[in-house]
């Protein structure tokens, strides 16, 4: 494991999940005889400490490994090695009922609203099904239910009787929401959460989970390559880049005074919607793409991509250090601030 | 490579009108067949100037990818432009026969889209895919085009091009398959490029190259750009002119510059309102109450009107795209007299000193 442990939190009660240097491989390519089959290390060595009531959010492009963290963490896939404490649980430990509690306190809502809800079944169904299967109906209407989680989303309790398809793509979204918080979880997993959705429903959808979270103090861990939704909702952010943290801390600092070359040219490649300022930016454009997973370069995964690089990047792979407070930055080509020392 | 994101393109509100390379008046288009509409697209005009790029914007259903298909003569059988023409270098492509419009496209005209996987053939290496077209337009023989290909490769910034031209489709990745996207569509001296979300499906760090790449053809081939998107990011980033659609009709066109800044019509005001960039992290972002209404289902007079915080009762009457000044028009009957202005959102776009 490379990682330093973050400055741990006050204690470990404000503490929901404690995830400590997760590892998840997965083999790829054909079985052949006579041959171990190559793996692609999709997380490696990941710590995660996610504080009750705050979001994390974690960002990074595809094959970053975002998505495997979050499914480990929401134990819909094992890891190789690494403990998960889900409020003071292990999670890879736990059988049986006890399983059973943990998949209520963890819920997920997926990127695509149109394949995460059964086109065959009304929206009712969709948010009844979880609480009877956890059997928490309680003696409650079954339709009661669903319009008291369609109403805490923001929706009319009259969709109740609807299929997915007679919905829009952020109030099936919303749904997808409704259906996660009624199991009343305390982490949310969101996945992706706006990716599918116009402008204007992403708006919405943001607000949705800022005014959830401020009532219920849920916790989530929000997945999304789009700098501006992890800005807007994180209060902590992990930058990933080839299953690797490179670069975390506060989301007000990382989101706008990054110290890791990734983020940095991660966040100035995104284009921000006002042209006066977007065109005096300076944007740094990453030369090539993402190395191949299977075969990542010697020393830093990022030395491929780097306008720092310097030749001991390419033999040396940097720990993931703190810097400045509650940072960390995993880069040789910095100083104790995390600030880059020039060539 | 560091770069200034904004001298990509020139930026002045000079009017295209005269001398336009694409001049599109009164589009039209009807859903055809059992479930008949009137006015999926209705009375579309906007002009696409030499070496411009023009941001077509608005949610989805709101009819841009059908009119960028429409100008590609490529509209499903459901579907049939019922009025309106479409004028590019004295052609107009919403009448001309078919095989006038398979000269056109290909060649002064390319196209490309969202998903590259599904746009370029999984069967051929893709040199011979941006060859053929070659082939076929400017009749080059096999080795010839093939050389050319190789050339195209290599200005779409393709290391190794004579290497990679050799390479299927599925192994290249997403990135590197849009480029070669563009390297067929500028194949044949195209002057006119129309790109349907062309880095919707890519990652941020890969839009950015691809961004680049067509800022660098732009400046070095002349050539104009429609491109349709929804991420107004681009559009500040990449356009001079914008045309925002909603349900079928174009409700503003303007300069990019001049829509940021102050938006003639409120739906444009609306979604510049509903993004997260340049808001205090957390606050209550603006939205847009209700959705694109479906074909068939269009209000009376203004469509936007409904979901409008500015409506009143003579939204209710039709309302006409109205020139306010050259090259700034509305389909706002109130910002059109006057009776309403629209500031984008003011004073947020700060983003330093909102978070301070």
């Amino acid at each position: 494991m490379r990682a330093v442990l973050a400055p741990e939190p006050v204690t470990d009660d404000d503490v929901v999940v404690k995830a400590r240097g997760l590892h998840r491989s997965f083999p790829v390519g054909r079985r052949l005889p006579g041959r171990r089959r190559e793996r692609v290390h999709a997380v490696d060595g990941v710590d995660v400490t996610i504080p009750r009531g705050r979001t994390v959010g974690v960002i990074g492009e595809s094959g970053s490994g975002k998505t495997t963290l979050g499914r480990a963490i929401a134990r819909l896939t094992t890891v190789d090695s690494g403990a998960i404490e889900i409020a003071g649980r292990d999670v890879a430990k736990v059988r049986g009922r006890e399983l059973k509690q943990l998949r209520r306190s963890v819920q997920v809502v997926f990127q695509d609203p149109f394949s995460a809800l059964d086109p065959t079944k009304t929206i009712a169904h969709a948010l009844f099904e979880p609480i009877l299967v956890h059997g928490l109906r309680g003696g409650r209407r079954p339709a009661d239910i669903a319009a008291e989680l369609l109403t805490r989303v923001g929706l009319h309790p009259s969709l109740a009787p609807r299929y997915p398809a007679e919905l829009s793509g952020g109030q099936r979204q919303r749904v997808c929401i409704a259906r996660a918080l009624a199991l009343g979880p305390e982490i949310l997993i969101a996945d992706e959460p706006t990716s599918a959705l116009d402008l204007s429903t992403r708006s919405e959808i943001l607000n949705l989970l800022v005014s959830l979270q401020e009532e219920t103090g849920l916790s989530i861990l929000l997945i999304s390559h789009d700098v501006a939704t992890i800005r807007h909702l994180s209060h902590e952010v992990l930058v990933m880049y080839m299953g690797r943290v490179v670069e975390s801390g506060p989301a007000a600092e990382v989101m706008t005074d990054p110290r890791h070359p990734y983020t940095e040219a991660l966040l100035s490649a995104a284009p921000i919607p006002d042209p006066q300022r977007q065109r005096l930016r300076q944007r740094i454009v990453l030369h090539g793409e993402m190395p191949s997973p299977v075969h990542p370069p010697q020393g830093c995964n990022f030395s491929t991509r780097c306008p720092l690089v310097v030749d001991a990047c390419r033999t040396m792979d940097p720990p993931l250090v703190s810097v400045a407070g509650a940072r960390q930055v995993a880069c040789i080509r910095r100083d104790g601030e995390g600030r880059h020392v020039d060539r | 490579m560091i770069d200034t994101a904004g001298a990509a393109s020139p930026r002045t509100d000079r009017d295209a009108g005269d001398s336009a390379l694409l001049d599109v008046r009164g589009l039209s288009i009807d859903l055809v067949g059992d479930e008949q509409q009137r006015g999926l697209v209705e009375d579309v005009s906007f002009q696409v100037g030499r070496r411009r790029s023009v941001a077509l914007i608005g949610e989805s259903g709101c009819g841009k990818s059908l009119t960028a298909f429409a100008l590609l003569g490529l509209l499903s059988r459901a579907t049939r432009v019922s009025g309106g023409s479409a004028l590019f270098e004295g052609v107009d492509l919403l009448t001309a026969a078919p095989q006038q419009l398979a000269r056109i496209r290909g060649g002064p005209i390319g196209a490309i889209f969202q998903d590259p996987m599904t746009s370029l053939d999984p069967t051929m290496k893709v040199g011979d895919q941006i060859a053929e077209s070659r082939r076929l337009h400017l009749g080059e023989s096999r080795k010839t085009a093939r050389k050319h290909a190789e050339r195209l490769l290599d200005q779409v910034g393709i290391a190794n091009a004579p290497e990679r031209a050799r390479s299927y489709p599925h192994e290249l990745s997403g990135g590197m398959q849009q480029r070669v996207m563009i390297a067929s569509a500028i194949a044949c001296d195209c002057k006119l490029l129309i790109a349907d979300e062309p880095t919707t499906a890519l990652d941020v760090t890969i839009q950015a190259q691809i961004l680049e790449l067509l800022a660098d053809l732009q400046r070095g081939l002349g050539l104009a750009v429609l491109l349709v998107t929804h991420d107004l990011g681009v559009v500040a980033d990449f356009c001079d002119d914008i045309v925002v659609m909603y349900a079928g009709h174009v409700v503003e066109r303007n300069s990019v510059d001049e829509a940021f800044a102050r938006p003639r019509h409120p739906y444009t005001k609306a979604l510049l309102g509903a993004v997260p960039e340049g808001r205090e992290a957390r606050a209550k972002l603006p939205t847009i109450p209700g959705r694109v209404p479906p074909a068939g289902s269009f209000p009376e007079g203004c469509r936007f009107q409904p979901r409008c915080e500015f409506a009143v009762a003579a939204c209710g009457e039709p309302q006409r795209e109205v020139e306010i000044e050259p090259g700034r028009h509305t389909r706002c009957g109130r910002v059109a007299h006057d009776l309403l202005q629209l500031e984008a959102r003011g004073g947020t776009h700060d983003e330093s000193s909102a978070r301070t």
